[in-house]
């Protein structure tokens, strides 16, 4: 059996995804990144590969993403994290045009077809709308990201989030907490902030369903949901949608391995 | 004081792949600045000029120009603009206008302070600036002209509607106006200078102007050969001659040489990359801190071919001197609307066969940052070529992030290869 990696350093984790020629899911494994992507790099594929039992003469080809892709000296090559979502994407749910890809400090939107780009748009200006923003927020509020957006569909009162800033907005949500408002009612407002910029982007390219999304943000049902309101579309999550920029890379691994073999 | 102004990853262009015409410009731009210098000592008036200040009549009047755009754009390229942005704002202006007049400014104020490229601009004598292309460089002018307690002509040049490709396309109205403009600057002239107008001198400037502006045109058609033999990178330091010294032979003996070594490529095929796979456009203004960028194409088979910006459509014609003066300064679509924008786009991305399409998002430079996003998806509709926008600033390297530009080009040349396979 022939197996491919796919090695995502993106700008808060790292993740490594090993699979089969046949495209099944063999091993994952995830790290923060940190400040040397190189070594984060070995450290999440040695992982992978202890958790598949495999050794590294096992792996036949390795693609590597994200913004740390050029450290993963390993790598056969390189792509984008553009090319590997909308490629993991297709494989995690297939039919999709609209991707909404929410990371640690960026936002995108890509319009895909067949696994495929044709266009996409990302916001890489400004904090606001992406999962630092959500990082900073859950430390002001004392509340794990994993629980904040079952927390925020919990809200009762809707109010808004004014400033642009997530250095503004986290003193606007102090003032909030300090006026006693509910804590699920302020993550709502915390999660809709970010549910309107991406928005306002993903009109920007058009946005034409099947819509999925990706990236580690998808795992806030608050946002997901903030996002479904704004846009009125259905919006589709995996299980797997964080890992689709690695997913995406170990398919394109597959992709330029039967490019060079005749098995 | 900032020191060290220069992100690592923005680099110059290299000159191994240029024309042989354009290493050597430097060496024309240098003496231009020379000339300036030795005409300054010797007494001679120096007017700084916008854009589309028409400078046969200044030469004809033995007046010497020098342009503070294309002056903050070489402080740009050398490292420094940044340093005299800080000078600027330091002083109260805001760093949301434009990189060029802050740049410049900041030169004025620091004066020697501040070491710039090529001696500086000579001190002005007075300004002479028009309104086209954008309202913020009259206001530029004139605060110029305030600080420095000089002379200031300001042309009023009325933006043009819809307009495109020539004088027949432009409104009479609009031209005999704008003459009439051009015109009513030779009294101000005449009074700063004491020179007094030669119409034979202007007539034969206007015949040079006319054959190097017509080599350039034949330039222009020569570049759409496969494989491009002329990139931006080449054509944003080769456009200076005709821009800046037009109705001077040294202009006219440029564009001849690069019109012979263009055609020469052409001839035997010669590309600017040894194997072009894609061909690019890029539109709006360059990053001139980061000229590199040209080359970063190049190890996926890439060329940018042609460029949107800075093409003039209609030529000078010494029979017509004042009108055609007129009529070759509205004619840049930077002084029509959207629409001669969108069309020079599409009409540039056909003839140039091109592949894809790079737009520079250029903060502060504003009448040319609006209509991108615009441009971008009439091309993606009208062309049917993937477009990406690069968001940074002409001149102030403050606002280039490396990672999210490479980011962003890697993906979409991804995009373009994967078209080309057929995959799309």
């Amino acid at each position: 059996m022939r197996y491919y990696c796919g090695i995502d350093i993106g700008s808060q984790s790292a993740k490594c995804i090993i699979i089969d020629k046949k495209k099944n899911l063999i091993s994952k494994s995830i790290a923060l990144t940190g400040v040397n992507a190189a070594k984060i790099g070995d450290s999440v594929f040695q992982d992978a590969l202890n958790q598949a039992g495999l050794k590294e003469e096992d792996i036949v080809q390795i693609v590597s993403t994200g913004y740390g892709r050029n450290r993963v000296e390993r790598a056969g090559s390189k792509y984008t994290e553009i090319m590997c979502h909308a490629r993991g994407m297709e494989h995690l749910i297939p039919g999709t045009r609209t991707l909404i890809d929410i990371g640690g400090q960026d936002s995108k939107v890509l319009r895909v077809q067949g696994g495929k780009v044709e266009n996409f748009m990302m916001n890489d200006k400004c904090a606001a709308g992406t999962g630092r923003f959500l990082e900073v927020m859950s430390n002001v509020l004392d509340c794990e990201l994993s629980e904040m957006g079952l927390k925020a569909l919990q809200a009762e009162e809707h109010f808004s989030i004014s400033n642009i800033c997530t250095i503004f907005a986290e003193s606007e949500v102090i003032s909030l907490v300090g006026q006693g408002k509910n804590g699920n009612d302020i993550l709502w407002a915390i999660v809709e902030s970010v549910a309107v910029r991406t928005a306002g982007l993903a009109r920007r390219l058009g946005v034409i369903p099947p819509v999925a999304m990706s990236g580690g943000v998808s795992e806030n049902q608050g946002v997901v949901e903030a996002l479904k309101q704004n846009l009125c579309v259905n919006i589709q999550v995996s299980p797997l949608s964080r890992w689709a920029g690695a997913l995406g890379a170990a398919l394109l691994a597959i992709e330029e391995d039967v490019i060079h073999t005749t098995e | 004081m900032s020191s060290n102004t220069a992100t690592p990853q923005t680099t110059r262009i290299k000159r191994k792949g240029l024309l042989e015409t354009t290493r050597e410009s430097g060496k024309l731009l240098t003496e231009f600045y020379s000339r300036a210098h030795e005409a300054k000592a010797q007494g001679k008036k120096v007017a700084w000029c916008g854009v589309r200040v028409p400078v046969e009549l200044l030469y004809a009047m033995d007046i010497v120009p020098v342009f503070p755009e294309q002056f903050a754009a070489m402080c740009a390229a050398r490292k420094v603009a940044v340093q005299l942005c800080e000078v600027a704002e330091a002083a109260g202006y805001s760093p949301e206008i434009c990189s060029y007049a802050r740049t410049v400014i900041g030169h004025i104020l620091a004066g020697d302070t501040i070491e710039t490229p090529r001696g500086g601009l000579p001190e002005a004598d007075f300004f002479l600036v028009t309104s086209t292309t954008c309202d913020t460089r009259v206001k530029w002018f004139e605060e110029m002209a305030r600080i420095t307690n000089k002379p200031i002509k300001v042309m009023e040049a009325p933006y043009c509607g819809d307009c495109f490709g020539g004088e027949d396309v432009l409104n009479p109205r609009y031209i005999d106006y704008h003459a009439r403009e051009i015109e009513n600057m030779i009294p101000f002239l005449e009074e700063q200078t004491g020179n007094k107008l030669n119409m034979h001198k202007l007539k034969e400037m206007l015949k040079i102007s006319k054959k190097a502006h017509e080599l350039l045109h034949s330039v222009y058609k020569l570049r759409n050969a496969v494989p491009g033999p002329m990139g931006s990178g080449d054509m944003f330091s080769d456009m200076f001659p005709t821009m800046y010294m037009a109705g001077l032979k040294d202009s006219l003996d440029f564009n001849q040489k690069l019109y012979d070594e263009v055609k020469g490529r052409v001839d035997i095929g010669k590309g600017i990359v040894d194997e072009e796979k894609y061909r690019l456009m890029w539109g709006n203004l360059p990053f001139w801190f980061n000229m590199g960028l040209f080359n970063y194409f190049e190890s996926t088979g890439g060329a940018v071919v042609i460029e949107t910006s800075y093409y003039i459509p209609v030529t000078v014609n010494p029979e017509d001197p004042f009108r055609s003066m007129a009529a070759k300064m509205l004619s840049n679509p930077g002084n029509c609307s959207m629409y001669p924008f969108r069309r020079l786009s599409k009409k540039f991305a056909t003839e140039y066969k091109i592949d894809g399409a790079v737009l520079a998002y250029n903060r502060t430079c504003r009448p040319l940052y609006a209509i991108q996003m615009e441009i971008k998806k009439y091309l993606e509709n009208e062309i049917g070529v993937p477009v990406v926008m690069l968001e940074s600033d002409m001149a102030d390297e403050r606002n280039y992030s490396d990672a999210q530009v490479k980011t962003r080009l890697d993906a979409f040349i991804e995009m373009i290869l994967e078209k080309k396979k057929g995959n799309c």
